[in-house]
């Protein structure tokens, strides 16, 4: 049977990104690649030590590092120790900068958070 | 690059991971003695732990400060001598008003006298201030309540819809050889119902009105009414109504075309919804 090439710009397009068209195949990969880092970043928390996967849960509950040290009965340097302490072990843990957060500065560098 | 998308997904299932475990979140009672100090360390850790799973209290206590645990040379540093005078000043004073007509110096030189009613004085302010507190936490976790819902609400309303079951309707009397409208079925996946009723051969009028009876009520019963129905070129109207809004059983819908002051029923259409 003879085939004959399709000019790429014959082919239709993905109406949103412009690119190849969706098919459900790659959909279904992409769902199960969130899905799977969902689950690995999930996993890099739970494993943190009580101490700082507490201090970092509350950060991620959108509170202050002052509410942060209220709730945990801590000071708020404490407090920046777990958290930078928390992202050190989730940058090992997950071989990448975890980045997407406001993490404290280290100390005695700037730190830019300026709600305390 | 981890995405903000990421982090939440992980928050939300950590976190309420951590409340099936853990249970329900401390009272007010135990808040406001945690925020006091008054609590054991073996309550005082479990109250810490559970906060962790409920960022909504701790937002909540925000009102309330610590107690305040200042060095020498801060602002507002009391020292312990100063603290006694002051303790001491406060009691010769309300000495005063427990007991106006002893006079200022007398109250001053007996304290001794005045601290019985002064302690009561106080036993009552300590009750109010924390009956005030519990209902100040009871309060703004109702906020955080509301607030979140709104949020959730919000969230659903920009969002699109999906799952809608939808049904053209036929006025009553006009459906041909099929008398009766068939069961319009609420499939427990469908979030909504479109309804369409449809006219046929009715005038046009400037505005329309659709009520919608409970035929199952007795008296049938209006559940909902609405004016300003916009007349599609097809002759039909679009009802939105949510899944949640109807159960199962028989209703009527009533077109009405309004002209000023003049209303002209159009059309009725009896459904009959299943489960």
């Amino acid at each position: 049977m003879e085939t004959f090439p399709v000019e790429p710009d014959l082919l239709p397009k993905d109406p949103w990104t412009d690119g190849p068209p969706a098919t459900p195949e790659t959909d279904l990969v992409a769902e199960q690649e969130a899905a799977r880092r969902k689950q690995w970043l999930r996993e890099a928390i739970a494993e943190l030590p009580e101490s700082f996967r507490g201090a970092l849960l509350l950060r991620l509950g959108g509170l202050t590092y002052q509410q942060i040290a209220k709730a945990m009965g801590i000071t708020v340097d404490a407090v920046k120790a777990r958290l930078r302490e928390a992202k050190k072990r989730l940058r090992e843990r997950l071989g990448e900068e975890p980045t997407g957060l406001d993490w404290p500065a280290a100390p005695g560098e700037d730190d830019d958070d300026q709600e305390e | 690059m981890i995405k903000k998308s990421e982090w939440t997904a992980a928050y939300d299932e950590l976190s309420a991971a951590g409340r099936r475990e853990l249970g329900e979140p401390p009272s007010e009672e135990e808040l406001l003695a945690y925020e006091r100090g008054e609590l054991s360390e073996a309550e005082a850790a479990r109250v810490r732990k559970l906060l962790v799973y409920y960022p909504e209290l701790v937002r909540a206590l925000e009102p309330f400060p610590f107690p305040y645990e200042g060095k020498p040379g801060d602002a507002g540093y009391l020292s312990d001598e100063e603290q006694e005078q002051d303790w001491a000043s406060l009691r010769a004073r309300l000495g005063e008003l427990v007991a106006p007509t002893s006079g200022r110096a007398k109250a001053s030189r007996d304290v001794q006298r005045t601290s019985e009613p002064v302690a009561v004085w106080l036993r009552r302010w300590r009750i109010s201030a924390a009956a005030a507190a519990a209902l100040a936490v009871l309060f703004a976790g109702l906020l955080v309540r509301t607030q979140r819902d709104i949020r959730q609400l919000q969230q659903e309303l920009r969002e699109p819809r999906y799952n809608v079951e939808h049904r053209l309707l036929l006025p009553d009397g006009q459906r041909g050889g099929t008398l009766e409208q068939p069961p319009i079925p609420l499939p427990s996946e469908a979030d909504y119902l479109l309804l369409i009723p449809a006219l046929i051969n009715n005038p046009r009028f400037p505005d329309y009105r659709l009520d919608i009876v409970d035929l199952g009520t007795k008296p049938p019963r209006v559940i909902w009414t609405a004016t300003g129905l916009r007349r599609r070129s097809d002759d039909t109207f679009e009802i939105w109504v949510p899944r949640s809004f109807l159960k199962p059983g028989e209703y009527r819908l009533v077109v009405y075309g309004l002209d000023g002051g003049r209303q002209e029923t159009l059309a009725t259409y009896t459904v009959r919804l299943s489960s």
